[in-house]
């Protein structure tokens, strides 16, 4: 979660909070909940992709009740009313309730609403349990998840280039569906069957042995990478692409970040005017996002085997140099991979260059120095992209930092120069960093030293 | 070699070890032996100064542990599977130990060789990652792992528990192969295998040096007696 939670919340609940005014606008000829209740039924399949990708469902909790004279229906249904109480079935609500604070309420009767928010918890529970059944129930060698989950991709796909038209099908089921208050209720009952379904399905399946981990080899890299030839920061970096590529959370965050290459088209096409806060904002997130989502938790992706590396032949210096060079290289790699936006917003590219250099230097320090204070334990290999662990109330700050002293620099210099000024400042801010990045790892490496008993204890013991 | 001064380690005001001087000398087989909550792995982080003294210091080849990483380039250990890094196949993890003192992959493989008995076809090729492993192959691992990059100082915390009878054995033929011109030190609340193998053995008791003794048929006795239930 972090910083990218935090944007994540607040981008929900102004979407909720416009929301409908925007439906309005959009589909002036059918009612505001009937058109709601057709976004929402549009969102299932994606939200069933996502959560397939993302959200980890409990498991190897369970080993201890196996073996106590519980049911095992109780265990079954246990298991499944804990993936209930997922971050992700509570992201929906980020922007459905300031959607009916924000003039939904005004439109509806209070029946009305009653209903629509059971219509609402009700997907998100049948949500959750059929990605709970595709992801856990079937044997992910099955070729049923295969075709469910290249299914749901076509449909999404096939309507976005228009061979197929879901939505107006969609909005016809709604408008059938919110024609009373009483059919949206068909859904909570879709999920309340698939709960009970799900329940009889497991507890004929808990056995320890089928619910452990079963083998997680994916053969990945047997080989050294290109890192490994340069000496022992290669080594480093030749261990976190594999932690990377290898462990759930750090993997998804990878997804998340490259997901979010497509912000500009998001956020400007159709736009007339794009201020250049925009473009600056976009272009933070576009260089760094990688780093961001991966750096913030920088030595806590190792808690699991520090003393190793506090103990062989590696320092501590050999340890912040890698993770260093590492969060560069994700940052000239993301770069790239977003310049051919020169075709389509030629001046975002220009902002990049800023940012890059802004990113290599002044935020992966930010992060170096949050990982040298204070540090926390994870297991790189639970939780998905919006697990809470190993994030404290300082990895919220550090986006002060990381998103107004660009924003500061930018506006100061465009105020006597222009836009040229303004760029031209966060490059040059960037670049002194980045030719004083020895120093800056030195710096990090000292205050890590003086704190090292503290965070390896905190590694230790969780 | 190594020389331990005043060295005490209290957790919430509780003292859990308390040694007032301690040398140990380059060669030695040094074992230390005690009941659960002596003190073995408290003395032994210290001594790799993963935790901080509340006082006295650590001293490695007469420099301070703590104020230099100088001896990292030549000690190694195995305490617990905090030494081990589970999203590698044992292949990798080996590779990355030795790449650390610039071995390269074949240098790896050829030391890896003579173990072949002692991982009984279980950890190499056998495609998995080190945390899909059973607990007894990953200690495996872990000691084979410490023993790469020709350290002088080899620092095992029960290394024989949790292995089978025979791979018990097979790990104190290790320590006594790998012993000479190096400084290994073992410990174990099982008094029967540092009996076996090792020259000086250290009883700690309630994080106190109780006994400090060559191994000799005598003090082997004596020993035995400290551990008997009355």
């Amino acid at each position: 979660m972090g910083l990218m939670g935090l944007y994540l919340a607040i981008s929900l609940m102004v979407m909720g909070l416009v929301g409908s005014e925007l439906i309005k606008k959009a589909f002036p000829e059918v009612g505001v909940i009937v058109a709601a209740g057709a976004i929402l039924l549009y969102y299932l399949p994606i939200d069933i992709l996502i959560r397939y990708f993302f959200q980890k469902y409990p498991s190897i909790e369970i080993q201890p009740y196996l073996i106590l004279p519980i049911p095992r229906k109780r265990v079954s249904g246990y298991l499944l009313f804990r993936s209930l109480l997922s971050f992700f079935n509570f992201i929906p609500f980020f922007a459905l309730i300031p959607f009916l604070l924000g003039g939904g309420l005004a439109e509806f009767s209070s029946i009305q609403i009653i209903s629509f928010l059971l219509f609402a918890s009700g997907l998100v529970v049948l949500s959750n349990y059929i990605s709970f059944w595709i992801t856990k129930g079937l044997d992910l060698k099955n070729y049923l998840t295969g075709i469910i989950l290249v299914g749901l991709f076509l449909v999404l796909y096939f309507d976005y280039e228009g061979y197929i038209s879901v939505f107006p099908f969609l909005l016809k089921v709604s408008s059938a569906l919110f024609s009373s208050v009483v059919f949206p209720l068909a859904i909570p009952a879709l999920a309340v069957l698939s709960f009970l379904a799900l329940r009889a399905y497991f507890a004929k399946q808990l056995y320890a042995d089928s619910i452990e981990r079963s083998s997680t080899f994916s053969g990945v890299g047997m080989k050294l990478s290109w890192f490994g030839r340069f000496g022992l920061a290669g080594r480093l970096m030749d261990l976190e692409l594999r932690l990377i590529l290898r462990s759930k959370r750090a993997r998804s965050y990878l997804l998340m970040s490259v997901a979010l290459l497509v912000l500009p088209f998001i956020m400007m096409t159709g736009e007339k005017e794009v201020p250049d806060v925009t473009y600056l904002f976009i272009s933070l997130f576009l260089t760094g996002g990688i780093a961001m989502n991966h750096g913030q938790l920088m030595l806590s992706w190792n808690s699991m085997h520090f003393d190793l590396l506090m103990t062989r032949g590696v320092s501590i210096k050999d340890i912040f140099t890698a993770k260093y060079y590492f969060l560069v290289l994700t940052c000239v790699l993301t770069f790239l991979l977003s310049l051919p936006y020169l075709f389509f917003f030629p001046k975002l590219v220009l902002f990049n260059v800023a940012t890059l250099l802004f990113n290599a230097s002044f935020s992966i320090l930010i992060y170096m120095l949050l990982a040298s204070y204070n540090s926390m334990r994870i297991d790189p290999d639970e939780g998905g992209a919006f697990s809470f662990s190993g994030f404290g109330m300082a990895h919220y700050l550090i986006g002060i930092p990381i998103i107004v002293v660009p924003i500061i620099l930018y506006y100061a210099a465009n105020f006597f120069g222009g836009m040229s000024a303004g760029i031209m400042t966060v490059s040059v801010f960037g670049l002194v960093g980045v030719l004083a990045h020895k120093y800056l790892i030195q710096l990090c490496t000292d205050i890590f030293k003086k704190n090292r008993y503290k965070i390896s204890s905190a590694f230790r013991n969780g | 070699m190594i020389r331990l001064e005043n060295l005490r380690k209290e957790y919430s005001g509780k003292e859990v070890l308390n040694i007032e001087k301690l040398e140990i000398n380059s060669g030695q087989i040094l074992g230390l032996v005690g009941n659960n909550g002596a003190g073995k792995t408290t003395l032994f982080s210290l001594l790799l100064d993963i935790i901080k003294p509340t006082s006295g210091k650590v001293f490695s080849k007469d420099v301070d542990v703590a104020e230099s990483e100088e001896w990292k380039r030549y000690t190694s250990a195995y305490l617990n599977d905090g030494f081990l890094i589970n999203f590698l196949t044992p292949e990798e993890y080996f590779e990355f130990v030795g790449g650390l003192y610039n071995m390269s992959p074949k240098d790896v493989s050829s030391f890896l060789e003579s173990f072949s008995d002692f991982f009984a076809g279980e950890v190499l090729g056998v495609k998995k990652y080190i945390r899909d492993l059973s607990m007894g192959n990953r200690k495996k691992v872990g000691l084979v792992g410490s023993l790469i990059g020709n350290p002088e100082i080899i620092i095992w915390d029960e290394p024989f528990s949790n292995l089978d009878p025979s791979t018990q054995i097979r790990v104190r033929n290790i320590i006594k192969e790998y012993s000479q011109n190096r400084t290994f030190l073992v410990s174990s609340h099982d008094l029967n295998h540092i009996a076996e193998v090792c020259k000086r053995i250290l009883i700690l008791d309630h994080g106190k040096l109780v006994r400090d003794v060559e191994n000799t048929e005598a003090s082997k006795k004596e020993l035995f007696e400290f551990f008997e239930v009355v």
